[in-house]
């Protein structure tokens, strides 16, 4: 069925582009664009398309009911649970190990807690580095920081290092990524007094299929998103089927956040790797933007994982500063106190040693 | 009786002969008029009223006394082509070059808005191609270009006091690289603080390793990639129409030959 009156968007300005009847050609009436109707048709058509495929994606579900496994009566049974009664971490250990404090605000004191609504992992990575290790690790971290208050580590002893387990999900999916660009190419040439631009739009669609392996968020709300992100990448090939026994001598950090609840993190960085994918693939123009994009998962599947981290605390002016060491990969992430004398000392005295070389230079061609 | 139309025509024949070197004649004593001996200004476009014409000569003559130099300012209204470096070094030359210590002549041309400044060898080691001569016609242009004639010639004479007088204290030519600038201090100090800052921003960032993931590259697999072939639509044409940057006369003098130097342009 022919639509009886169809009201384009100028696609270079966005004003109103009335459809005439029977011509090959309009003309924006606010920016002087001129378009083939056909094209504007095809343009129309293709937003149609990627409303469909937005859909689509939205109505992709991940299986989230598939990941983790009910413990054994016997496994349970040797667990035990910690709540910090300042900050309300919950803590689990095996029958043989006492959380002695709080690994996340160092409150001494754990109340034990009956262990429950926490699912069996699928798969554990176990520690490979050592205490010794992410002690020597967290020096080394310390090392060409300029800003580092030489007090900090005059006065610094580590006051806490705890091994744990962090629970993590995983997230695996077949994705087929829709992404549509508008590119540009500019041809420059000159008259005797004028510079012209021709530029060319275009259209660009991009579709491809992939797939992402093992996607991780973690799901603690105790540990900062941004030091989880950080502390990756896992080698997550060394994967092994979880043990109980791994649990051993070490904490785990009962998770918070449910697999349902990682979802959209995962979603979001499996979508901005795909568009950059796509865009990649937009090529030979000077410049390019995107215009919309849909990714929809297919395939799915959720796994639910424990990896290894070192949490070192140390205090410094009554202020703990925390700091994580990737138990697998010795990977060491934490941000350090800066003093704020150097801070504006040394930037300055770089500065005063610029002034004669920069006006030196900028003599030559004022 | 009949008009005898011969004599008549042969009449004004020689009539004609007689007028035409005399208007010829005319018109050259016209284009050239003579120059009084010690004329420092000579404004024959017309540009000053004859009070500026002699309060500009006035000053003028007490520069020449001061330094043993010579200054003219000459107008005119048309070169009619004529090569205007070659005119007003050969009017400095003939004219103008009552200096023990160095002449120098600027010369306007007003059909073509030229001017041209002329100096010789002694003056050109004064007011060298890089250095004085654009320092020289910078101080003047401006006002030239407004139409403030007496304001430009005056300036004009000023600056050639100037450098002259620079190079009696100094016993070099004045060269701007040796001046103070404080356009140039005011950059450094602009760079300087971008050096700060960015210093500052380095070391601070220096202190924390803790970011925000970006994507999940890492976990992608790469033999895994099926793209399907690309769609690509011409949409529209824009065109986008800038005036070019005027061609900058800022450049400096040059060699005329002979050792003379000369910087000029329009205005
Ligand atoms: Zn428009
Ligand atoms: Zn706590």
């Amino acid at each position: 069925m022919a639509k009886t009156s169809v009201n384009y968007q100028c696609p270079n300005c966005s004003a109103p582009l009335p459809y005439q009847p029977g011509k090959e050609k309009a003309v924006c009436e606010y920016c002087g664009t001129e378009f083939e109707i056909s094209v504007l048709e095809e343009l129309y058509r293709h937003a149609e398309e990627r409303a469909a495929q937005e859909r689509a994606a939205q109505e992709a579900k991940w299986d989230t009911d598939a990941a983790g496994s009910e413990w054994t009566e016997e496994e349970a049974a040797a667990l035990r649970a910690f709540t910090c009664s300042s900050c309300g971490a919950e803590i689990v250990s095996d029958e043989n190990t006492m959380a002695t404090e709080c690994c996340y605000c160092g409150n001494p004191t754990l109340l034990p807690s009956r262990f429950a609504g926490m699912l069996k992992p699928d798969y554990i990575i176990p520690f490979k580095k050592t205490k010794q290790e992410a002690v020597a690790a967290l020096k080394e971290f310390y090392k060409g920081k300029y800003l580092l208050p030489s007090s900090f580590t005059g006065g610094n002893r580590v006051e806490a290092i705890q091994p744990m387990y962090v629970p993590f999900w995983l997230f695996d999916a077949e994705v087929e990524g829709h992404a549509t660009f508008r590119a540009y190419q500019d041809h420059v040439f000159e008259t005797s007094d004028e510079i012209i631009t021709e530029t060319n739009v275009y259209e660009c669609l991009r579709s491809g299929t992939m797939r992402y392996e093992r996607v991780p968020a973690d799901g603690s709300k105790k540990m900062d998103d941004s030091y989880m992100d950080s502390i990756e990448p896992f080698d997550f090939s060394e994967l092994v089927p979880f043990q109980a026994t791994y649990l051993a001598g070490n904490l785990a950090d009962k998770y918070d956040v449910d697999a349902e609840a990682a979802v959209p993190r995962a979603d979001m960085r499996m979508s901005q790797t795909t568009v950059d994918v796509l865009e990649d693939a937009v090529t030979g123009y000077d410049r390019k933007e995107i215009q919309s994009s849909s990714v929809i998962k297919e395939d799915s599947k959720v796994a639910y994982a424990m990896v290894p981290v070192w949490i070192l605390t140390t205090r410094y002016e009554n202020r703990p500063y925390t700091f994580m060491m990737n138990g697998q990969t010795g990977k060491v992430v934490g941000s350090l106190p800066i003093d704020e004398k150097k801070k504006w000392l040394y930037p300055s005295v770089a500065a005063l040693v610029s002034i004669p070389i920069v006006y030196w230079l900028a003599k030559l061609f004022v | 009786m009949p008009l005898d139309y011969k004599r008549i025509l042969s009449a004004l024949a020689v009539l004609l002969c007689l007028l035409l070197p005399a208007a010829a004649l005319a018109a050259k004593v016209n284009a050239e008029p003579g120059i009084e001996p010690g004329q420092v200004v000579v404004d024959e476009a017309g540009l000053l009223d004859r009070s500026e014409r002699a309060e500009l000569a006035r000053h003028i003559e007490g520069l020449q006394e001061k330094h043993g130099i010579g200054i003219a300012v000459v107008t005119k209204k048309s070169l009619h082509g004529k090569d205007i470096v070659k005119y007003t070094d050969n009017l400095m030359n003939q004219r103008f070059s009552p200096g023990q210590n160095g002449n120098t002549v600027l010369l306007i041309a007003i059909d073509q808005r030229d001017f041209q400044i002329v100096t010789d060898a002694k003056m050109h080691a004064i007011i060298t191609n890089d250095g004085g001569a654009p320092y020289l016609r910078d101080a003047f242009l401006d006002d030239l270009s407004d139409g403030r004639y007496q304001a430009a010639f005056l300036a004009y004479a000023d600056t050639v006091d100037e450098l002259v007088s620079y190079y009696e204290k100094e016993g070099k030519p004045f060269d701007p690289a040796d001046q103070f600038s404080w356009i140039a201090l005011g950059i450094a100090v602009i760079l300087a603080l971008v050096v700060m800052y960015g210093v500052q921003s380095y070391l601070v960032s220096m202190m924390s390793n803790v970011q925000p993931g970006y994507g999940a590259g890492a976990y992608l697999l790469d033999d895994s990639i099926r793209l399907e072939a690309p769609t690509d639509t011409f949409l529209y044409m824009t065109v986008t129409r800038a005036p070019k940057p005027k061609e900058s006369d800022r450049d400096g003098g040059s060699d005329i030959g002979g050792g003379h130097g000369g910087i000029g342009g329009k205005f």
